[in-house]
């Protein structure tokens, strides 16, 4: 008899066992679809991307919780109807402007630095930033996790998402970033164009001729499908910086008045543009790059001091239509 | 009886031991190993490792000049023995000055063995330019050689050989950007001699690209004249020409 119990409960901790096995466990892996013709994208092995944490990253992306009195989100600064920019040449933080134009957060899973400067070295890096910037967000690290853990429900989300309730600055950012790399344009009119599925206008065909020459010569920074190299240039913005960019980071003098390349896919929402925010519209975009660099000791010489495009109205004007053909309405709506 | 039968495997244990060290000593270590072979690149101008940005060098023909940016791709990497077999030591191969992680590739086991020479393409020849065919990364994808550049077929993009940028003068700029143009591709085969007898070892191989050898023999040349020649086949021609003296070894060591 007492045999007889004893492989009954074996019996019956087997089926348990079973059915329990059969319950999945864990975060949801998320597969991305990467476009084609994209490169491949590094997803950092210590950050895998889950349903459950794009979800999680999401929340806290629009969640003015990050800052000090509640007033500021990442959202704030990168809108996702100006495609997650600002239209503001400097944003509002907590704490004043910003000393910078908000950069678009666009297919930033192939970047592998970010901010204007390159100061952040991964997505994850570049969302631990703003909490403690003093004008930003101007929060410390320890409040966040704290309001985090007494919010009602952010408790169960960390644990759906990195199987643990104990919040930390860690995690957080690397919700965010999972959120962040789903964020991927890639279905523009010149996408479809592309995949051959549609044609372009006459003037947009000519501002693509332009784009994709040395006549115009847009595409050496502004390369191939991500439609930036993610290097710095000094494009002749200014003859004598007081914003030195990437030379802040390096302390090199030949990164004087160097700044990241932004994508220019959905260039048309992410106005006002440079890093500074000083041009609103693109026709001034072209028309510094046609005749205004202004020459340096660092002017990148794919711009060089002497260089004038002298584009002709017609010519301008077709960029500007080509570049209108990398918007993805879809992609804002996000 | 028992002492004996100890001396006997005493002397069975010996003889083994014997042949054992005799075997070795015959039929193993005197034969050829395999080794690797790891490429290490590096620039250079007035034979001195270049500095980017900073030292202000002298063209040919007179001109002051600094260079920005070096990046290039090397394809079809191998070894030539002294009977003419190839011994291949990479598909392809970026390189970008400025992030040492691309100065060293290769490593690969190869067979013992006498080289004579390191041969590779530079560039990407014929039907292999055609962009997509390289691996998918940031790297390759910068190196994009756009499908508006004048190739001849106008069918699809393709990838740069090199860009090679820098300053000049007071206020030059050049961008040396070396691809195919006018129905032509303009990449072009290296063999650079060298001596390696391969038993076993891990050698290490410098190649060196002379930069300034690109600025002449047989083609002195002028930035004023070729600032910017992604479109211009005659230039390409000029500049395939003088890389014919571009590549050299800087040392064969082994690691």
């Amino acid at each position: 008899m007492i045999r007889f119990l004893q492989i009954s409960i074996l019996g019956l901790g087997l089926l348990l066992g079973c059915d329990s096995s059969s319950v999945p466990s864990g975060p949801t892996p998320f597969e991305l679809i990467i476009p084609n013709g994209f490169p491949d994208m590094d997803i950092p092995a210590d950050n895998p991307m889950t349903v459950e944490g794009i979800e999680l990253g999401k929340k806290l992306f629009f969640d003015p919780i990050l800052s000090i009195d509640s007033t500021v989100a990442c959202a704030s600064c990168h809108l996702p109807e100006d495609a997650f920019s600002d239209p503001l040449a400097f944003s509002n933080g907590v704490a004043g402007k910003t000393g910078r134009n908000s950069m678009p957060i666009i297919n930033v899973g192939w970047m592998n630095t970010l901010f204007w400067d390159g100061r952040a070295l991964s997505v994850e890096d570049q969302a631990l930033q703003p909490v403690e910037n003093e004008v930003e967000m101007g929060e410390s690290w320890d409040n966040v996790v704290r309001k985090l853990q007494r919010h009602p429900d952010y408790p169960e989300l960390f644990v759906a998402a990195f199987e643990t309730s104990i919040i930390s600055a860690d995690l957080v950012t690397k919700a965010i970033a999972q959120y962040e790399r789903t964020l991927i344009s890639s279905n523009s009119r010149y996408d479809q164009f592309r995949a051959g599925a549609i044609e372009l206008t006459e003037q947009e065909n000519l501002g693509l001729e332009l784009f994709f020459t040395e006549r115009a010569d847009c595409f050496h920074c502004h390369s191939t499908r991500l439609f930036t190299d993610n290097r710095y240039h000094n494009t002749g913005l200014d003859e004598f910086y007081t914003d030195t960019g990437r030379a802040e980071i390096t302390q090199s003098a030949s990164d004087v008045g160097k700044f990241k390349t932004p994508t220019l896919r959905n260039v048309e929402f992410s106005a006002p543009y440079m890093h500074d925010g000083r041009f609103e519209t693109l026709d001034e975009v072209i028309s510094f790059y046609d005749t205004g660099a202004q020459p340096s000791e660092t002017i990148d010489p794919l711009i060089g001091a002497n260089r004038r495009l002298n584009l002709t109205e017609e010519e301008k004007a077709a960029l500007v239509a080509f570049l209108k053909t990398l918007s993805d309405p879809k992609f804002l709506s996000q | 009886m028992k002492l004996t039968y100890q001396k006997a495997s005493a002397a069975i244990l010996a003889t083994l031991l014997l042949l054992t060290v005799a075997g070795c000593s015959l039929f193993g270590s005197d034969d050829p190993e395999p080794g690797t072979v790891q490429i290490e690149l590096s620039s250079h101008i007035g034979g001195q490792p270049l500095v980017l940005n900073q030292t202000s060098y002298m063209s040919p023909v007179g001109h002051d000049f600094s260079v920005t940016l070096v990046e290039y791709i090397l394809t079809n990497v191998a070894l030539r023995d002294e009977n003419g077999n190839l011994v291949r030591l990479a598909d392809v191969h970026y390189c970008n000055e400025e992030n040492p992680d691309t100065h060293v590739f290769g490593g690969v086991e190869v067979p013992a063995g006498k080289y004579t020479s390191l041969t590779f393409t530079f560039g990407v020849s014929g039907q292999e330019n055609v962009f997509g065919n390289l691996a998918n990364t940031t790297d390759f994808d910068n190196m994009m050689w756009p499908m508006m550049m004048p190739m001849g077929d106008g069918a699809t993009e393709r990838y740069h050989y090199m860009r090679f940028e820098g300053r000049y003068g007071v206020d030059g700029a050049f961008r040396i950007h070396v691809g195919p143009s006018g129905g032509s591709d303009f990449s072009f085969d290296v063999e650079v001699p060298l001596e390696v007898d391969l038993d076993g070892e891990d050698w290490n191989l410098g190649l060196v690209m002379n930069l300034d050898q690109w600025l002449t023999e047989p083609n002195d040349w002028d930035f004023a004249d070729y600032s910017m020649i992604m479109g211009n086949q005659a230039a390409q021609s000029l500049i395939q020409a003088n890389g014919a003296s571009v590549f050299t070894l800087g040392h064969a060591n082994v690691r």
